[in-house]
């Protein structure tokens, strides 16, 4: 088997720094050159004539006849194939493996050479066990979503449905105040299923989320985020203030979305404003673009914090009162996507001590 | 329905005869495995292959998690290819897992069968002390799946291609399509769990049809050991050793297979 070599020099085959195998159709070993024998620690003699089982650990053993075999049987080439291979003490050594059948019509030999990867085996390993856990940990975020969507929306399903039943008046008239009421109910529990649908949005999506822009009355899109924002400003004794109404102009913008921006950057600055204070909202339009200023007059932002308040998860600290600081972070992060998707932006201003502006920026035609 | 299954599993009829042959590849590949031995019962049997939904050419997009989690996904995979050519009297033929495969099948709709033959079967791969040997330990299992892990990474890629053709050989590129082994990483991996960590012993006792056991001589995943228990302990079962070494008599040595297997459905069933 061994190829003839001239006397005293080592034939170049067993020189190569690689092993090579050839084995037969059974998977015996019919041929193993001198690197082979010594990578495994055994000599030439023990490997030649025994089954090529003999040279790999058990889960090698495995993915031999699963894999391998059939592969180099029917396909006739395999690749790049990481096998470890296990020396006569029991060490394993990674091995790159590369093989070839060959067909000499009724016997059926495969070729096969084999390096080894100690090195890029520990890498591997590392990107394999990062990518198995970046896996298990996105589908427990999926798992952990899913049913915190469904716990979130089944109430406000409920909600929207009996406010809309009621509306309908079948139950006996209604006066205007409770129709206005109930509309405000069914607005906000809608609002909040939008928002959780975002939430599970942003989540799923990294942040990003379609919007489709249209052409829309800046006063109508004002007028109904006040219209919910007003009736917690009220629970909680603080007055909206505009200095202009109706404003004037038109925004090209996601409806949705837009009112979403501005719910969310409301309910910022009452959460965030000193008590009583009031939330003042402010527009400008200059033809190209619409600004939409939402004025707080509360604690102020760090400049260190500024941008921070933008990414996902941040909140800024409680106040020295330790009001609790409600909501998971994610507010200002998915207005700003949104904002940024429609060709608009977010920014803020703020003063320690005075308070706060957001600015939506949308464009204005 | 019927075409959707046709479809989903990649069904391919091939033969002259009536009586219907059903061939099931095992863990690792696909229906391509038996290319070797289904030639030789085309003149007198209606062949059936197909590939086990995730594999081969079946429809990926039909692979759910939650049915393949355990055997008796694959085994309804079997009933669907069988209910939706209406087959009666099948001879069931698995490979390794699939002959577990085909005892779960065949345990629940035992009319459409008629025999079962199976190739290098084991029911438990696992060790369980102190009377059943089955070649494995749990770690071995890990190192299995860490390789395939490894080996997955950039299977599309690496393995896809190389089937497409062979420059020495394209009559062969040509007749082994190309999806051979290309089974889909996520799916390789559950299989590899659903095989090897199952223990299956006890649905062998309860087989209602003959069958027979086919042990490969030096089978590194089905030893010696194991065949003679599956033919032992399942009732009406027959045993036969192959000369064959290795796990896929089918590929390593066709001939010696088709021997065994023809022998023994030409022989009548003593039911």
């Amino acid at each position: 088997m061994t190829p003839p070599s001239v006397r005293g020099e080592e034939p170049t085959i067993d020189r190569l720094a690689c092993g090579v195998l050839t084995v037969d159709a059974s998977g015996i070993v019919t041929y193993a050159n001198a690197t082979m024998a010594s990578m495994v620690g055994q000599d030439r003699e023990e490997i030649v004539g025994r089954h090529i089982d003999g040279l790999l650990p058990a889960s090698s053993r495995i993915f031999f006849s699963t894999h391998l075999f059939p592969l180099l049987r029917v396909q006739r080439v395999a690749e790049e194939l990481y096998v470890p291979m296990r020396t006569a003490d029991g060490t394993e050594i990674p091995m790159l493996l590369n093989g070839r059948a060959r067909d000499d019509g009724a016997y059926f030999t495969f070729d096969v050479v084999v390096v080894p990867m100690r090195q890029r085996d520990a890498m591997e390993s590392e990107l394999v066990a990062a990518r198995n856990a970046a896996q298990e940990a996105a589908a427990a975020e999926d798992r952990f979503l899913s049913i915190v969507s469904h716990e979130l929306r089944s109430p406000l399903a409920s909600v929207v449905g009996y406010a809309e039943l009621l509306l309908r008046a079948r139950r006996g008239p209604l006066t205007d105040d409770q129709r206005v009421y109930l509309e405000r109910i069914r607005d906000a529990a809608r609002y909040q299923t939008t928002l959780i649908d975002d939430i599970l949005d942003f989540a799923a999506l990294g942040g990003s989320r379609d919007v489709a822009p249209t052409l829309i009355g800046l006063e109508d899109v004002l007028a109904r985020a006040e219209g919910i924002l007003a009736v917690r400003a009220d629970a909680e004794r603080r007055s909206l203030v505009r200095r202009l109404r109706p404003a004037p102009g038109v925004v090209r913008a996601d409806p949705r979305a837009v009112q979403q921006i501005l719910l969310n950057l409301g309910i910022n600055a009452l959460k965030y404003g000193a008590e009583q204070s009031p939330i003042e909202i402010g527009t400008e339009h200059d033809g190209e673009r619409v600004r939409i200023r939402v004025i707080d007059a509360g604690e102020g932002i760090a400049p260190d914090q500024l941008e921070r308040i933008f990414e996902p998860f941040v909140r800024i600290a409680p106040s020295a009162e330790g009001s609790a600081v409600k909501g998971i972070g994610l507010g200002l992060a998915i207005s700003r996507d949104l904002a940024r998707a429609m060709r608009g932006d977010i920014t803020v201003s703020s003063v320690i001590g005075q308070g706060s502006t957001f600015v939506l920026e949308l464009p204005g035609r | 329905m019927s075409t959707d299954v046709l479809a989903r599993n990649n069904v391919t009829i091939l033969g002259r005869g009536t009586q219907p042959m059903v061939f099931v590849h095992g863990f690792g590949c696909d229906q391509n495995m038996w290319r070797l031995v289904t030639r030789a019962f085309e003149d007198d049997y209606r062949i059936v292959l197909f590939d086990y939904v995730g594999h081969g050419r079946s429809d990926r997009g039909a692979y759910e998690p939650e049915r393949y989690a355990s055997l008796d996904g694959f085994a309804q995979d079997i009933l669907d290819v069988v209910d939706a050519l209406d087959l009666r009297n099948v001879i069931l033929v698995g490979h390794s897992v699939s002959s577990m495969v085909g005892v779960l099948a065949i345990n629940r709709a035992p009319e459409r069968f008629e025999r079962l033959v199976m190739v290098a079967p084991s029911p438990r791969y696992i060790n369980d002390p102190p009377d059943y040997h089955g070649g494995f330990e749990r770690s071995d299992i890990e190192g299995l799946l860490e390789m395939m892990d490894k080996n997955y990474i950039g299977w599309a890629g690496v393995l896809a291609p190389m089937v497409a053709g062979n420059p020495e050989r394209p009559d062969i590129g040509a007749e082994v399509n190309t999806s051979f082994c290309s089974t889909d990483p996520v799916v390789a991996r559950q299989f590899a769990r659903t095989t090897f960590l199952g223990d299956n012993r006890k649905d062998l006792v309860r087989l209602p049809v003959p069958s027979l056991v086919l042990q490969c001589s030096e089978d590194a995943i089905a030893p010696q050991g194991v065949g003679e228990f599956v033919a032992r302990v399942t009732p009406r079962s027959t045993f036969r050793q192959l000369r064959a070494n290795g796990h896929c008599p089918h590929l390593s040595h066709p001939e010696e297979t088709i021997a065994a297997i023809r022998e023994y459905v030409a022989a009548p069933t003593a039911s």
